[in-house]
């Protein structure tokens, strides 16, 4: 039986070749798939073999066909391998636009290279990927490999659109399990209605047909939350010569603890007693996490090193208190072990990283997560940690890990939990500022902004850098103001109530413009919302808002004794659904002006049919921020 | 192995004694208190002692001279910016017979713990190797215990069997407090030298006599060792060069410079010449006539020995009339078959029987095939090394400055350039990437001569418009524009090759404006401009306050921001290539309203003839205004002393163009 497969796998390629070359045809494509894609994967077979808990064995074969170098990268024809991956069979063949070969690639010719990208110091992982310069387009791609591996962890998701502009003609993936010892369970994520799913005892099969390409477009949930996926795994895997548990996340939390955490946490003696004496006399459980949380950042620095495990075991706690860096892992176990030392309970945190908000899920049990962060029960709440940061605030975790559920590892297994959502009222910026215009049309001005929650994690970072940097990320966020002359910056970063304060002060030639004898100003100097997303003729997806926010302004304008202000400049006033924005104008005696602005920017989510009101409410703030007001000159 | 113990330990004598300093391995509190300037502690490191040495020895008489470099540095973390200091990553390279080989590391962090000086050496563990590709390998020394305030030191040799001494770089993106570097080249070595950058290295010169015990292996029949060691004496002279700069600033990155490390303050070794035996003397690279000589020798066989293009050769022979017939269908036959691999293999030897057998290649092997093919068609064409500007600049003689070859041929008594590596190319016009100062072409004598990589002829944009304003304050028009030279190819290379559908999607981010319609391009005769005409309608451009209606005359074409920020500049400004950018716009008022005023004409000239702007305003009548405007940058490269002049110049531009048009209702 087993000889007969293996003859199979052999002549299968043979036979696909010969029949169906011709078939690669790219002039003869369905206009409709055609439509906005770079790519289109014509035909995708993967096929998954699991015999039992050790052993999973890949065959992937499928074709792509490329329409211009935006599609190139869609070709994706490359596969890992390591200690526990071994790459069997590889090989590749290249066909011109009338289905013509024009080159044939053998295992050896693929390129075979370290499989890290320049953050990652080590790794034990490499790739082999095919590397091929198009001579004319459109081109396809025939590519076919197989693996084997013991790591039956990671069973690969299904995703048959794998990026935008990439449409699909047909994919399928058919999973053969050992059914007497082995439970496989999946989860489909954005459903669609294309997607077939047949079962039976030991096989599942999904395939899709003729599914057009997604186009990006802004404010939209992102990718992730519209392309059609499954996800696979098994309830009892195996990893880097480990067996384990994933029935559920209270189990796979026990496995995590007894596998990949235990045994890691021992720190030095002298480590411990460093640590008792730092928070000798605090009686606040906060504070001394607090404390203890600001020595891990004040001795250890982020270095990505993947090693052990497959990269999911820590590197041990003592290790990195005499080395002093570590991974996402290693700092955050550290961190836990020393809290252990003071009696404080955490858990090492397993989520998904990254701007754009992904979950765990709360209902699939498997790998999942690509960072590591700390949590600390607080009465009905946690606080968490970022370890990899040197410089971010106790507490405080930004956009990189907010508002999303994660997989929290507790003495009796796992949980899913909610990290802290950043809601529009604490993302605010509060600006304070005057500036005077010359007679030439010149301005001198002073600001100063206080910023909170997710504004605060947008430029806290200004605080460390050199004056150099500081100067031009002042052009930039003023990137609307020309000739801008900085001429002083002091940036406040309060980190125990997580406040920015930032004052600059700047001249400006030529802020102002002339008609006549006018002069034309834009009141708003400091805060203008300049962005309006495109007009989208059939728009497809809702809108998004991940996160609002409340700006408040409060500028003072000194105009030139030669000019004078309008009589009266009507205030600004609109509301939405999604937000609301006032503007005030007060005219003063001695040729000033004062400028009230508020802004609230909500988050949440609207229909598709609502882009339009959105587009049209943004569009709105951007015209009133600019507006200008007219001085005429005293004759 | 006993003798290379000695010289290493040889050399880490020579290099405590000329860094009395910083002896590795022994740095005291007195190395945290050295004073260092504003620069130097704003920074987020800073390099206290950055040594290096680079020498030869002789090993034996099958492995020869060796050259062994070794590096001694001490730095300060200021910040967690800093942090990446703290990690030094190495490369080393093999290939055939040749490879290098790190031969001791050793790295230290310092920390003032309680008062005291806290030393951890670096374990062998936390050196971390790894392969990158098959030729490259990648060795990184993660420091322990970096914090701000740390100081960090590693030492480490490499012993390389190629004889390529690399850059001594002086200069770093963070200030260094004092650099040393110390280059010993035995009498038989030729290097040449070449400095780069804005500072002034004044380096001390003398000669030391050295006088060598060696081994000899006798080689057993097939070239391999046998255990039978002689030993020999060797006396010979050695050039030394000494470098010592203290207080060099960092290097800043600016906008608008082509490759920051061509400015970078650093010392370029290249050899020139080898001479084991008196008169026997091997040349490669010393004065531009060595460099042509060397490289036509290598090229000479690979143009004339193309016999599979005879059969083209005839073909085109045939359909080609005039000579601008055969030098341009040679020249698109080439680009049409041949395909540039992005110079993914400039390392790997070039082949062009293979390459056009395979219709890809390097740049070498696409524009030789050209040279060879113009030269069967009876054309004086020859090749012209090149060298791109991520690679940096060939300023002196050299064989290794180059990654790249153009081809030249005679066209109305000039040398007209060819690069057949892109699809929207044609004769004359080169890509951005290469237009990087001068090429050397190689005329078949071997002698070679300099060629100017600058466009001599303006990137053209030029748009007219004629657009209707309404009283509800939205504009509506059409608009036809034309892009000639490397800004047509800009053009060519964003939209050939895509859908209509994306042709229109993309160009809608060229033109700010809510509605564009009827887009229609004109992309295929590469030999005229890319014409692109189309219909827009907008209401951004226009405020309506009061009774009065305020246009910004030059709607999305005005130039709104001055690309110049900074107060000052150190580095040339790379305008790339010389530009021109005119614009007619004739623009209709609504009815119900008369012209109150509109902005003045204005030219102004920048100095030496570097560029000019001029726009005038006209109102053709009642109800219509025209607007002319030009502008014009003459040159490719502008020294930073004209910084202030450029800048200003923008802004003026800026200013005028923000300028309204004021229409005041009846």
């Amino acid at each position: 039986m087993r000889l007969f497969l293996y003859c199979c796998i052999l002549l299968q390629p043979m036979l696909f070749f010969g029949q169906e070359g011709l078939k690669y045809q790219s002039i003869l494509i369905d206009e409709t798939l055609k439509k906005n894609a770079h790519s289109i994967l014509r035909n995708e077979r993967l096929e998954v073999t699991i015999p039992n808990q050790r052993t999973i064995e890949f065959d992937n074969y499928r074709v792509v066909t490329v329409f211009n170098k935006k599609g190139n990268s869609d070709v994706d024809a490359y596969a890992h391998y390591d200690k526990e991956t071994r790459i069997k069979k590889m090989e590749a063949t290249i066909y011109d636009k009338f289905g013509k070969e024009i080159k044939k690639y053998k295992k050896s010719d693929f390129k075979d290279v370290s499989a890290v990208s320049g953050g990652t110091l080590f790794s034990d992982s490499r790739v082999k990927y095919l590397e091929y310069t198009p001579t004319s387009y459109p081109y396809t791609v025939e590519y076919h490999y197989t693996t084997t591996s013991t790591n039956t962890a990671f069973i690969p998701g299904w995703v048959p659109n794998g990026s935008y502009n990439a449409s699909t003609e047909k994919s399928s993936y058919t999973i053969n399990y050992n059914q007497d010892v082995l439970a496989l369970k999946y989860k489909v994520i954005n459903s669609s209605d294309q997607i077939t799913i047949k079962e039976s005892p030991g096989q599942i099969s999904v395939s899709i047909e003729n599914y057009e390409a997604l186009v990006p477009e802004a404010y939209s949930p992102g990718f992730e939350n519209i392309s059609p996926k499954i996800l696979f795994a098994l309830d009892k895997f195996h990893l880097a010569g480990v067996d384990g548990d994933a029935k559920d996340w209270e189990s796979f939390g026990m496995w995590i603890n007894n596998y990949l955490l235990s045994g890691t946490q021992e720190v030095p003696e002298e480590t411990k007693m460093e640590v008792l004496r730092l928070v000798e006399g605090e009686t606040d459980t906060v504070e001394k996490a607090r404390k203890i949380y600001e020595y891990v950042q004040e001795k250890t620095r982020y270095i990505s090193v993947q090693v052990g495990i497959g990269g999911w075991k820590p590197m041990l706690a003592s290790e990195v208190d005499a080395l002093g860096y570590g991974d996402c892992k290693a700092l955050t176990n550290y961190t836990k072990s020393l809290l252990d030392v003071a009696e404080i309970p955490s858990y090492y945190t397993v989520l998904y990283a990254g701007k754009e908000k992904k979950d765990i899920q709360p209902d699939f049990t498997s790998m999942q997560g690509n960072h590591a962060i700390l949590s600390i029960p607080n009465d009905d709440d946690y606080i968490w940690l970022e370890c990899t940061s040197q410089e971010i605030p106790f507490g405080f975790i930004g956009d990189f890990t907010d508002d999303r559920d994660v997989v929290i590892i507790t003495p009796e297994g796992g949980k899913i939990v909610h990290t802290d959502v950043y809601d529009y009222k604490e993302n605010t910026q509060d600006l304070k500022g005057s500036y005077t215009i010359t007679l030439e049309g010149s301005i001198e001005a002073q600001v100063e902004m206080n910023s909170k929650g997710i504004q605060y994690d947008d430029r806290y970072l200004v605080e460390n850098q050199i004056e150099k940097d500081q100067k031009d990320h002042y052009y930039d966020f003023w990137d609307y103001v020309n000739n801008m002359e900085i001429q002083s910056i002091a940036v406040e970063n309060d980190k125990n109530e997580i406040v920015l304060t930032e004052k600059v002060a700047f001249k400006a030639d030529n802020y102002a413009s002339f008609a006549g004898d006018e002069m034309l100003v834009s009141l708003n100097a400091f805060n203008r919302s300049t962005y309006v997303p495109k007009r989208y003729r059939n728009r497809k997806y809702g809108v998004r808002i991940d996160r609002g926010f409340i700006d408040t302004d409060s500028v003072s304008v000194t105009i030139p004794k030669e000019y004078s202000l309008p009589e009266s400049i009507e205030n600004i006033h609109v509301e939405s659904e999604f937000g609301t924005y006032d503007v005030e104008y007060t005219l003063g005696e001695d040729n000033t002006i004062s400028y009230i602005r508020k802004y609230v920017f909500l988050d949440g989510e609207f229909p598709k049919e609502k882009y339009s009101d959105f587009r049209k409410f943004l569009k709105k703030i951007a015209r009133y921020d600019s507006q200008k007001i007219v001085l005429t000159k005293i004759e | 192995m006993k003798y290379y113990c000695l010289g290493i330990s040889l050399l880490f004598c020579i290099v405590t004694i000329k860094a009395q300093d910083f002896k590795l391995g022994k740095l005291k509190k007195e190395h945290f208190n050295i004073e260092l300037t504003e620069e130097q502690s704003e920074a987020p490191a800073v390099y206290l002692s950055k040594n290096r040495r680079t020498h030869f020895e002789y090993k034996d008489n099958l492995d020869g001279w060796l050259l062994y470099t070794t590096v001694h540095n001490v730095i300060k973390i200021n910040n967690p910016d800093g942090f990446s200091y703290g990690t030094k990553k190495i490369r080393l390279y093999n290939e055939g017979r040749g490879e290098e080989i790190i031969k001791k590391v050793e790295a230290y962090s310092y920390n003032i713990k309680g008062g005291e000086v806290e030393r951890l050496k670096i374990e062998k563990e936390n050196i971390i190797e790894r392969g990158v590709n098959r030729n490259l390998k990648e060795m990184s020394i993660v420091l322990p215990l970096v914090k701000v305030g740390t100081i960090i030191e590693y030492a480490y040799t490499i012993e390389s069997s190629y004889w390529a001494i690399d850059d001594v770089v002086l200069q770093e993106d963070i200030p260094v407090r004092e650099a040393f570097a110390k280059i010993e080249i035995p009498q038989f070595f030729d290097y040449n030298t070449f400095e780069k950058g804005y500072l002034s290295v004044k380096p001390k010169r003398y000669t030391e006599q050295r006088n060598e015990n060696f081994s000899r292996e006798q080689k057993n029949p097939f070239g391999g060792r046998t255990n039978r060691t002689l030993f020999a004496n060797m006396k010979y002279e050695e050039a030394v060069t000494e470098y010592k700069l203290e207080n060099i600033a960092a290097i800043q990155e600016e906008e608008f410079v082509n490759n920051i490390n061509n400015y970078r303050a650093s010392i370029i070794y290249e050899l020139a010449a080898v001479e084991f035996s008196i008169g026997n003397r091997e040349g490669r690279a010393k004065t531009w006539d060595e460099v042509s000589k060397f490289i036509n020798t290598r090229l000479k066989d690979k143009i004339t020995s193309a016999n599979f293009l005879d059969e083209v050769t005839i073909e085109l022979k045939e359909k080609s009339n005039s000579y601008w017939d055969r030098v341009y269908n040679t020249y698109a036959y080439i680009q049409k078959e041949m395909t540039w691999d992005k110079n993914e293999n400039i390392y790997r030897s070039q082949n062009l029987k293979k390459a056009f057998k395979e219709k890809k290649g390097s740049a070498f092997e696409v524009n030789l095939l050209l040279v060879s093919l113009l030269k069967k068609m009876g054309l004086n064409a020859v090749p012209v090394m090149a060298s791109t500007k991520g690679y940096g600049v060939p300023i002196y003689p050299t064989v290794s400055g180059f990654d790249y070859v153009l081809a030249a041929v005679v066209y109305n008594d000039e040398w007209l350039l060819l690069d057949a590596t892109g699809k929207n190319l044609y004769p004359g016009l080169l890509p951005e990437r290469i237009m990087n100062w001068e090429g050397r072409l190689i005329k078949e004598n071997g002698t070679s001569q300099a060629i100017s990589l600058f466009s001599k002829k303006y990137a053209e944009n030029k748009s007219m418009m004629i657009a209707t304003i309404d009283s509800n304050g939205s504009i509506s028009g059409n608009c036809r524009q034309r892009y000639s030279n490397n800004e047509g190819l800009y053009m060519r290379d964003t939209f050939v090759g895509l859908t209509p559908n994306q042709q229109q999607a993309v160009f809608k981010d060229f033109v700010d404006v809510e509605t564009v319609e009827n887009i229609k391009f004109s992309l295929e005769d590469l030999s005229k401009p890319v014409s692109i005409t189309f219909a827009f309608k907008t209401d951004k451009y226009i405020e309506i306050i009061d009774d009065k209606l305020y246009i910004s005359p030059q709607l999305f074409l005005e130039k709104s921001q001055n690309p110049f920020k900074k107060q000052d500049r150190k580095l040339p400004i790379d305008f790339r290539f010389p530009r021109a950018v005119e614009n007619s716009i004739t623009l209709s008022i609504p009815e119900g309203y008369v012209i109150e005023s509109i902005p003045g004409a204005i030219d102004v000239q920048l100095p030496d003839g570097l560029g000019s702007y001029k726009i005038v305003f006209k109102q053709l009548s009642e109800t219509s205004i025209q607007l002319l405007s030009s502008f014009k940058m003459n040159i490719t490269l502008v020294e930073a002393t004209a910084y202030n002049d450029i800048k200003n110049f923008y802004a003026e531009i800026v200013a005028k163009e923000k300028e309204k048009v004021v229409l005041v209702k009846k």
